[in-house]
């Protein structure tokens, strides 16, 4: 069975009609990175998709001092018209150059446990998810947008409109674990976002994939940073709580058992790309 | 379910096509309008196989609706010839046996025409880089990326384009 109704809306009005209309019953895409091949594959058959890519939601605006990007966006786009290496280090790494020209960062808030290397990056910026209805509108912290392995908040007549991030601290480490050479799923990956005063953390924001059912912030790393020196002795013991506090799925790319191993190695290789100065 | 009649611009050519709800770009291109120079492989965007450009951008056209591109500027591989000459790309994978099935080489000279388009005198790693989606299970790819930095030094020295 194919799809039976395709909505390009060309307004937000008229998408939020829509999605009042239909509710879960209409998928909403994007890029379609996600929806497209579990299409094509056969995995699922939506009777009516929504795709957003004509609502003009793909625009940057730094004009409140904040960093806002649309939800439809492409990570093509975030490499091009975002100065932040954060930001565009975690878009070149999701996936090849002609999926970047598709995929969106709205789209990757939505994806399966180990699709999330994007938001991976916006957890350590305190990021907020603007969902909006025909009747109200919401911000929520992307630490609350996830409920579970592919759920979130998302009520069934609002859309993920636009990401709200703070400014990024000049301390930054971006760093992806695959099985084989990129373009390739995510075994676990980790952004860390470090505010120093004389050598001293004052604020820490470490975001994890492959640490659990979504991309999670490791706030048991992130207390035991803040405060202190990024000492060896510091590091590793942040790389323990946080391998401890995990709970990583288990997929054909990696057990979790292994997940487990290999966040705290990656996360004391990120802080240790951090104390050395370095930048995503 | 409805077909839609759109208007898509393929290789400098406007045709009229009646498309499915959602029908991917790849699917009107070989089996409607018989552009079957763009292959399907994985139909995951995995592969890079279907890559044609859009607008002068790399896409994989498995992944994105004909509807999404109605009005803009599609090039496949066969695009790229003119007057029977081919490109100084494809003569480069000709010249380099940088294809030996060929199922990959549409996509990897869409992804490298996209590349030598922004940079004309790419590095060993940029060119990794820029290809890095474009998968080829015969060649090793050393022919590929020796193809495509001879194809930009051809192009730079005023051979064509």
């Amino acid at each position: 069975m194919s799809v039976e109704e395709y909505h390009r809306p060309g307004s937000l009005d008229e998408a939020l009609a829509l999605r009042a209309e239909h509710g879960s019953s209409i998928t909403v895409v994007s890029g379609g990175t996600l929806t497209m091949p579990a299409i094509n594959e056969g995995h699922i058959f939506p009777g009516k998709v929504m795709d957003l890519r004509s609502l003009d939601l793909d625009f940057v605006d730094e004009s409140y001092g904040d960093l806002t990007l649309g939800a439809t966006l492409t990570y093509s786009d975030v490499i091009d018209q975002v100065d932040d290496p954060l930001l565009t280090t975690a878009a070149e790494h999701c996936g090849s150059w002609a999926v970047r020209n598709i995929g969106t960062v709205g789209g990757n808030l939505f994806g399966p446990p180990t699709v999330g290397d994007f938001a991976t990056a916006l957890l350590t910026r305190d990021a907020e998810v603007h969902l909006q209805s025909e009747d109200d509108e919401r911000w929520v912290h992307l630490t609350d947008f996830y409920t579970g392995p592919g759920t979130n908040v998302l009520e069934d007549d609002e859309i993920l409109t636009e990401i709200r991030l703070t400014a990024a601290s000049s301390d930054t480490a971006y760093l992806k674990q695959t099985r084989n050479q990129e373009p390739a799923p995510s075994v676990v990956t980790v952004a860390a976002n470090v505010e120093r005063d004389n050598g001293s953390v004052s604020a820490a924001r470490i975001g994890l994939n492959g640490a659990g059912p979504h991309p999670v912030r490791a706030v048991e790393a992130e207390q035991i940073v803040e405060g202190n020196e990024l000492s060896d002795g510091t590091i590793e013991e942040a790389a323990d709580a946080a391998t401890e506090a995990s709970d990583p799925p288990k997929d054909a790319l990696a057990s979790d058992w292994y997940r487990k191993k290999m966040i705290g190695q990656h996360l004391s290789k990120a802080l240790a790309q951090v104390a050395n100065g370095g930048h995503a | 379910m409805s077909l839609k009649t759109i208007e898509l611009t393929v290789n400098g050519k406007d045709v009229e096509e009646s498309v499915r709800p959602m029908e991917s770009l790849q699917s009107v291109l070989r089996d409607k309008l018989g552009q079957t120079d763009t292959k399907i492989g994985c139909e995951q965007g995995g592969c890079g196989s279907c890559t044609v450009l859009v607008d002068g951008e790399p896409v994989v056209s498995c992944l994105l609706p004909a509807e999404e591109v109605a009005g803009e500027e599609i090039t496949t591989v066969e695009g790229l010839t003119e007057n029977g000459e081919l490109h100084p790309l494809q003569e480069a994978f000709f010249d380099n046996f940088a294809a030996q099935c060929g199922y990959c080489t549409p996509g990897m000279i869409m992804t490298s025409k996209a590349l030598i388009d922004r940079n004309s005198n790419p590095s060993e790693d940029e060119i990794k880089d820029a290809l890095s989606g474009n998968i080829c299970r015969c060649t090793g790819y050393e022919p590929i990326i020796e193809a495509v930095d001879m194809a930009a030094s051809e192009l730079t020295s005023g051979g064509g384009d």
